[in-house]
């Protein structure tokens, strides 16, 4: 495929080519040819061909080939540098192969030079890609409306790859008279994605969380128990193809008091269904637990310590998880398995609180990795 | 990000000479030509021999190139380059908005910068490594050059899939806020997108040596009373009274000092508060250098400018445990040096100048090489 390009040739062109091992620069080998055409994988690369002369030099042909990208289509490639990429030539065309494919809605002039620094151009135009705005902001966690006053972070799910570095402008915080909240995000150039771009954890800047930090000292905590929020994330993010979110995105809570204690799972409720059967197991939460995190430090296994594979749910609000079994449960005794930095929404950990006051140890911490819970699977009655 | 090479006390030098003959080798022969393909490229730092360590958060690795740049063969240029940003995207064919910079670093050998860059909007954006010497700007083919990855040590996983046909991908993943070689070691500090987690880890290099990688939790007291687990965002290494040390910037503001002795298997550490950089701001970059026989740490800040330091002062230090009246710190001194402003990255140039990225007034990003102040 030849692509549609926008093409002119100026009038004078010289060309510096070596043909031979000491001919001179010849200037008889017009007019060339410099095409886009798609490679067999669909990149394009540039095409440089029509060389009168019988034997091309192929190190000067390469000096003499260059692609920039146009920014300015009055001033194309000043001051700037050629597209990186890689030459190839055989059967007497120049193949130029950016290294990386090119953009659409870009314009791009290849150029051969001359041994005087004149050039014949080519300008070809990429066409625009028509963005539509489908990508919307699919869930934010933690589910709940009431959150303690030392929340610790938000993850906004989106039903598309996203953007990356326009998380902060586009999220804020109000208080309940629409208020903007100043500074209440972690703002980290390493933005928090999860590997497909299509969750973002957004922390509650820790400074203002930690007892006896500077920022919690002068500003103040982001919080204030009993007060409401909204969180707010703008339509005008862009997805990572470049369309805006189809809409804004408002989440409100209201918060309650700081929760400083760690998640207990002695306290959980399990309800352990009977052998012979797919039932899930399920186990309710005091309070309601980090959404990633059941995903992933939460598993059961089996006496023999293997590991019961099955359909993992996270029940709404976060208060609740259940494993559904691949095969029916067999009699026998089971361990509910708790990977010891499993959080609440706090960030208070299993394993310790996400402040420890070293003056007031509630209890001791718990040092191992992992926690568990027995429990025993009944035989069917019949 | 800075060359973090410490001055070696003559007691580690023998030790290291004792306990790994290698040592003294080229540190880039047991690297090998990988047609290395980054999946990202987040923070960058030089160690000895043009060997250019990359943080690839996404594919949770640690890469060491030799460059090759020992700055044997091409005169030293001062870096000097306007519109760094548009000339990194005409380079990789894009636009300008569709490139982002994660980080600068200086071959101490060359004073060529090193920058790395992702190209595209998405997580998923390809990687490079684009280099400045003097005004030119040129792309790292990676495919040529010798290099060593190392596995960033797997997460708390909890044995990922979940049974047939509902395998779920893992969706944690860690962030890599800084590295640095320091002393035969590459020290990556990193935040995890799930758990508050507050790793760093200790990596010795070659990565193929016989030593064994250490991950240890960072601590933070207040008021000798609370206890939090405190990520990092940035870190340097120097030398405290004789000792080699980190100065690192927590997440949640205050300046630590942590020695590096501290870094041992299972160690929980908790650094001496030394500084806190204030309230809205974010420190981005730290370097470590002498002038008129004087050593000082210079602070690249988000909102702060820059701060300047005298390491002396963090010697002297006996570290914040209480809060003074009116909400101040009885922190180490700082001078905020005018002039130095919109600086996004900072690095060492040389013994006497400093390469920086500095955001102009419309908004692109001009690389300046500036005296050290």
């Amino acid at each position: 495929m030849k692509s549609a390009a926008v093409r002119f040739v100026p009038g004078a062109v010289v060309l510096a080519l070596l043909c031979g091992c000491v001919q001179p620069v010849r200037e008889d080998i017009c007019p060339v040819r410099i095409d886009l055409v798609a490679s067999e994988d669909g990149a394009l690369h540039f095409e440089v061909s029509g060389f009168a002369a019988a034997r091309v030099d192929e190190a000067s042909l390469r000096e003499s080939f260059r692609v920039y990208t146009i920014f300015d289509k009055r001033s194309a490639g000043e001051g700037l540098p050629a597209i990186a990429g890689s030459y190839v030539f055989g059967e007497g065309v120049l193949r130029f192969r950016p290294r990386f494919p090119l953009e659409a809605g870009l314009g791009y002039s290849a150029r051969l030079y001359s041994s005087s620094g004149r050039f014949e151009e080519t300008r070809f135009d990429i066409p625009r890609k028509e963005l539509e705005r489908g990508t919307i902001v699919a869930a934010v966690y933690p589910s709940v409306d009431v959150l303690p006053e030392n929340l610790l972070k938000f993850y906004i799910h989106f039903s598309a790859p996203m953007s990356v570095g326009m998380a902060y402008e586009n999220t804020r915080l109000l208080d309940s008279n629409g208020k903007v909240v100043k500074y209440p995000f972690l703002e980290l150039d390493e933005e928090l994605w999860d590997p497909r771009g299509r969750r973002l954890t957004i922390f509650i800047d820790p400074g203002r969380i930690k007892q006896g930090v500077l920022p919690n000292e002068v500003v103040g905590p982001v919080f204030k128990e009993g007060e409401s929020y909204t969180l707010e994330i703008s339509d005008h993010w862009k997805d990572a193809a470049g369309a805006r979110l189809r809409s804004s995105f408002r989440k409100s809570f209201r918060v309650s008091e700081a929760d400083r204690q760690s998640p207990l799972p002695a306290a959980w409720k399990l309800s352990a269904p009977e052998a012979e059967s797919r039932e899930p197991l399920k186990l309710a939460f005091a309070a309601p637990l980090d959404h990633a995190l059941l995903h992933r430090l939460l598993w059961v296994e089996n006496a023999a310590g293997e590991r019961v594979a099955g359909e993992v749910r996270v029940e709404a609000g976060e208060r609740g998880w259940s494993l559904r079994p691949d095969t029916s449960w067999r009699p026998g005794e089971y361990r509910l398995m708790i990977f010891s930095t499993l959080e609440d929404l706090a960030g208070n950990g299993i394993d310790k609180p996400f402040e420890v006051d070293v003056f007031e140890q509630v209890r001791e911490r718990v040092e191992s990795k992992t926690v568990s819970r027995a429990f025993t699977i009944r035989p069917r009655q019949r | 990000m800075k060359l973090k090479l410490l001055a070696c006390l003559a007691l580690t030098c023998s030790l290291s000479i004792s306990l790994n003959p290698a040592a003294a080798a080229d540190l880039t022969a047991g690297m090998k030509p990988a047609k290395l393909e980054l999946k990202s490229a987040g923070p960058v730092a030089f160690g000895p021999d043009g060997i250019l360590f990359v943080a690839d958060p996404l594919g949770a690795t640690v890469h060491a190139i030799a460059t090759g740049d020992t700055g044997k063969s091409a005169k030293r240029k001062a870096v000097s380059l306007e519109a760094v940003d548009r000339k990194i995207a005409a380079a990789l064919g894009t636009a300008p908005d569709k490139i982002r910079i994660s980080d600068l670093a200086v071959n101490p050998l060359s004073g060529v910068a090193y920058l790395s860059v992702a190209r595209g909007s998405g997580v998923a954006a390809p990687a490079a490594i684009v280099t400045v010497r003097g005004d030119q700007l040129e792309l790292l083919d990676l495919s040529i050059l010798k290099s060593a990855s190392f596995a960033l040590s797997s997460v708390p996983d909890a044995k990922a899939s979940t049974g047939r046909g509902r395998r779920r991908e893992s969706a944690r993943t860690q962030a890599v806020t800084d590295l640095g070689y320091v002393n035969g070691r590459v020290l990556v500090a990193g935040m995890s997108n799930e758990e508050f987690s507050s790793s760093l880890r200790s990596i010795p290099f070659p990565f193929a040596g016989s030593g064994k990688p250490v991950s240890v939790e960072i601590y933070h007291g207040a008021h000798g009373r609370f206890e939090t687990r405190s990520p990092v965002r940035t870190f340097v290494s120097l030398n405290v009274a004789g000792q080699p040390y980190l100065v690192a910037a927590y997440q949640c503001t205050p300046l630590v000092t942590i020695p590096l002795s501290d870094i041992k298997p299972g160690a929980q550490l908790k650094g001496k508060t030394v500084a806190e950089l204030g309230n809205r701001n974010r420190p981005l970059d730290m370097i470590v250098y002498t002038k008129a026989g004087k050593e000082y740490m210079l602070i690249a800040n988000s909102s702060r400018g820059i701060m300047k330091v005298s390491t002396v002062d963090l010697e002297k230090s006996p570290g914040i445990t209480e809060r003074v009246s009116g909400g101040g710190s009885k922190g180490v001194p700082y001078e905020t040096i005018k002039g130095w402003k919109g600086i996004l990255q900072l690095d060492k140039a040389d013994d006497t100048t400093a390469l920086v990225m500095r955001e102009t007034e419309g908004g692109s990003f001009n690389l300046e090489t500036l005296p050290l102040p």
